[in-house]
């Protein structure tokens, strides 16, 4: 006979647990998924052996299809494709290598949402039992995009609109229109249409218009007006870099000088066009921007301007109508030069929570021409919280009165040691103390501006923020000092 | 204002702990002798710009009697003060890059240089020729610029959509004389058909035309046919006195006269030319002039 109360028998498995109800269906719920689990893993398993198995089995791709790629146009897709097919597939193993090449030819192309592989028999009517089609069911990205926002940085502030049509023309070309206003670049536009050159992708071409005004009261007394067109060619990579070569051709007016402007300024306001060919190698392989613990940046940028060759006329061609002076050929444009900078930044964790950071740019303006100096805007400027802190933004180098008139030759040094807020490492907010060191001059050697101090510097991403508070400890008389605090906001900090 | 606690004011003062001598621009000139900045001459090595206004003021210096004076022709107008040239920049005790004078700013600078003139006869024999002067002054800058304007090659379109903020071409720009006038803020457009041809002309497109009203509908004859008879008013007028109006110096109206019949002289388009070459009172006297001018300036 059984009495209750019946005692719990039951051996317990697996430490089941035998009290609450909830415990007992949690339980049984983990169980179940593990059980899926394990099931699903050696089906996978079983899978790979399979294919493990008949790596070697002849099979041949009969047709490649991708379905659901409806903007995009045939010859395109073909041209991306036809240079993967051109290695012969015969064996399993090579069809499915062709395959997932494919499938990362048609993500790289940067219009798809979702590529999925398939392979299917072949349904050619010629096709023999090995052949098979590898089938791509794809999901294309939105055609437009609109996009208005209001931005800081690099000290200004900005208000934008940006259209975008991807695929345009159905072979991966992308067209972007982008409008804005801010408080340093009064207005600006900016209209590109760029398209993939090469069928590796890794080539693309960019035609960009452009056209902005630039307020340059604070520091040279005037605007600036720009409108210009440049063609770009940029082959490369993430990890291995980019290089940029381009042709700009860009028309600049300087004016609404102040009635304070310096003699120097008035003498280089109005027009100048600048016709120039420029070689950039960007490389960035920093796992961080603030407090990267391995990799570096590095920025080289070559340009170089006009520069006509002069060519003599012969004697017998000139007449008495014609002036005396002899031709030339070159790029064409009043700005006539060569221009060289280089940009680099390296950061390592040096202990736990505290990175060093050493950052360095410099750059040479070599005039080509009969004229002593480079027009004002190719000028270099230097000074600023984004660049030799302590110093205004823009006030160091040659100056005429309240004018800075931009150097041909600089360096800046910046050396940082970055922490983080004791016991809130997770906080975006960081502690850091610096030192920086500039000199912007006419090819002249002179004696560096030092400046130091300490600050917090707030991530707040892709942007960073500054605030800090520092002193300059050698400075030219030139320069405008910014003693105490002094906030940044920017991109790439020196 | 907010002011900085004395003891932090101290300490900042402190730094920068070493101060090294200022970086001055290797391109900056002193100025060591009054620089008219005019726009530029025909020929690199002439003296004589080939803008009226500019050349009106050089004759102007001249006529009362500087010398010495240079001439800057790199500075574009947008460098200058009311974006118009011409101006003069003079050397100064005071300031240490001189001082720099718009046009209307110019008699004033030359009047403490080289003494008043009575500003009852501005130079004038009497009162009368003051007066005849205005009537002289409105035809030059009237018919005649009218005239000049109507040859005057017009820039291109592709000029017209690169240039943001686009000058028109200053050759034959004419402000007006009045001297105390207000500085315009704006930069130039010098006159057009509208306020130079009277009665002004209508738009170019309508009331009968879609087309919002723009542009000018001028008749070329009709402007052609004013110039010419100013031309040949000027030429009976001067006759073969040496100066307008019977004076016995140079007077502004000479100044403006010389501008206008040294541009034409060297104007490439004939029907505008003609008109002057062929009275030889005019030609002889705009050659008598120009070398006392010219012999005034010198170019850096």
């Amino acid at each position: 006979m059984f009495k209750p109360p019946l005692q719990n028998t039951s051996a317990p498995r697996d430490q089941e647990p035998d009290a609450d109800l909830q415990k007992i269906l949690d339980w049984h719920a983990k169980r179940r998924e593990r059980l899926l689990r394990g099931e699903y893993e050696s089906h996978v398993l079983r899978l790979s052996e399979l294919v493990n198995q008949n790596m070697e089995s002849p099979m041949r791709i009969g047709a490649v299809r991708v379905e659901g790629a409806t903007n995009t146009r045939k010859s395109f897709l073909a041209s991306l494709i036809d240079p993967v097919l051109a290695q012969p597939a015969n064996t399993l193993e090579d069809v499915l290598h062709t395959t997932r090449r494919i499938s990362q030819t048609l993500q790289k192309s940067n219009l798809f949402k979702h590529v999925e592989a398939r392979l299917e028999s072949s349904r050619q009517p010629l096709a023999s039992p090995q052949d098979v089609d590898v089938v791509f069911k794809t999901r294309e990205l939105g055609r437009y995009y609109l996009n208005t926002s209001t931005e800081l940085g690099n000290n200004e502030g900005t208000a934008s609109a940006t259209a975008r049509i991807r695929n345009v023309f159905g072979g991966g070309e992308t067209f972007e229109a982008n409008m804005a206003a801010g408080t340093k670049t009064k207005k600006s536009f900016r209209g590109a249409l760029s398209f993939p050159l090469s069928s590796d992708l890794r080539t693309y071409g960019e035609l960009l218009a452009y056209g902005l005004e630039r307020d340059h009261t604070s520091y040279a007394s005037c605007t600036e007006d720009a409108k210009g067109f440049k063609a770009i060619v940029r082959n490369g990579s993430h990890n291995e870099g980019y290089h940029e070569l381009a042709y700009e051709v860009v028309h600049r007016y300087l004016g609404n000088l102040a009635p304070t402007a310096s003699m120097s300024m008035r003498s280089a306001a109005g027009p100048s066009t600048k016709s120039a060919l420029s070689l950039t190698y960007i490389r960035d392989t920093r796992d961080d921007q603030i407090a990267a613990t391995r990799g570096f940046y590095i920025r080289l940028f070559q340009e170089i301007a006009g520069a006509g060759a002069k060519i003599p006329l012969r004697s017998g061609m000139s007449t008495a109508t014609t002036a005396q002076t002899p031709s030339s050929i070159g790029l064409g444009g009043d700005a006539s030069f060569y221009k060289a900078e280089a940009e680099t930044q390296v950061s390592r964790q040096i202990v736990d929570g505290v990175s060093m950071s050493v950052a360095l740019r410099s750059g040479i303006l070599l005039g080509l021409s009969d004229k002593p100096v480079a027009p004002f805007p190719d000028r270099f400027q230097i000074g600023g919280p984004t660049s030799v802190r302590a110093f205004k933004s823009f006030g160091m180098g040659p100056r005429d009165g309240p004018d800075s008139l931009g150097g041909d030759i600089f360096y800046s040094l910046g050396l940082s040691l970055v922490t983080n807020i004791p016991r809130k490492p997770h906080w975006p907010v960081k502690a850091h103390t610096w030192i920086n060191a500039g000199q912007l001059d006419s090819l002249n050697y002179g004696e560096p501006s030092i400046s130091a101090g300490l600050g917090i510097i707030y991530r707040f991403d892709p942007i960073r923020l500054e605030v800090n508070f520092g002193m300059p400890l050698t400075a030219n008389k030139s320069d405008v000092l910014r003693r105490g605090i002094q906030v940044g906001m920017g991109l790439e900090f020196l | 204002m907010l002011a900085l606690p004395t003891p932090l004011a101290n300490l900042f003062a402190l730094f920068p702990l070493r101060t090294y001598p200022p970086i001055l621009p290797l391109s900056k000139k002193p100025c060591t002798a009054p620089t008219l900045w005019v726009q530029s001459p025909v020929s690199p090595d002439d003296t004589l710009s080939a803008d009226v206004e500019c050349l009106k003021w050089q004759a102007y210096l001249a006529f009362r009697g500087l010398t010495a004076i240079h001439l800057r022709t790199d500075i574009h107008p947008e460098g200058c003060i009311d974006r118009r040239l011409p101006n003069l920049h003079t050397p100064s005790a005071e300031i240490e890059d001189g001082e720099l004078l718009p046009a209307r700013l110019i008699p004033t600078w030359v009047d403490s240089q080289k003494g008043a003139v009575d500003p009852n006869l501005e130079g004038y024999t009497d009162e009368a020729a003051r007066d005849e002067s205005r009537a002289w002054v409105t035809l030059l800058e009237g018919a005649v610029h009218a005239g000049l304007l109507l040859v005057q090659p017009q820039p291109s379109y592709l000029k017209q959509i690169l240039a943001f903020s686009f000058t028109p071409s200053l050759s034959f720009t004419w402000s007006s004389a009045d001297q105390s006038g207000t500085p315009s803020s704006n930069a130039l457009p010098g006159p057009s058909f509208q306020t130079l041809v009277t009665p002004p002309p209508p738009p170019a497109t309508g009331l009968t035309s879609p087309i919002p009203p723009s542009g000018v509908r001028v008749s070329p004859n009709a402007v052609m046919t004013r110039y010419r008879d100013a031309i040949s008013a000027l030429s009976e007028r001067l006759g073969t006195d040496r100066w307008f109006l019977g004076s016995s110096e140079p007077t502004p109206l000479d100044a403006l006269a010389f501008a206008y019949l040294h541009c034409i002289l060297e104007f490439e388009n004939d029907s505008i030319r003609v008109e002057v070459s062929r009275r030889a009172n005019l030609v002889a006297w705009e050659k008598r002039v120009r070398d006392t001018v010219k012999a005034a300036f010198t170019v850096v």
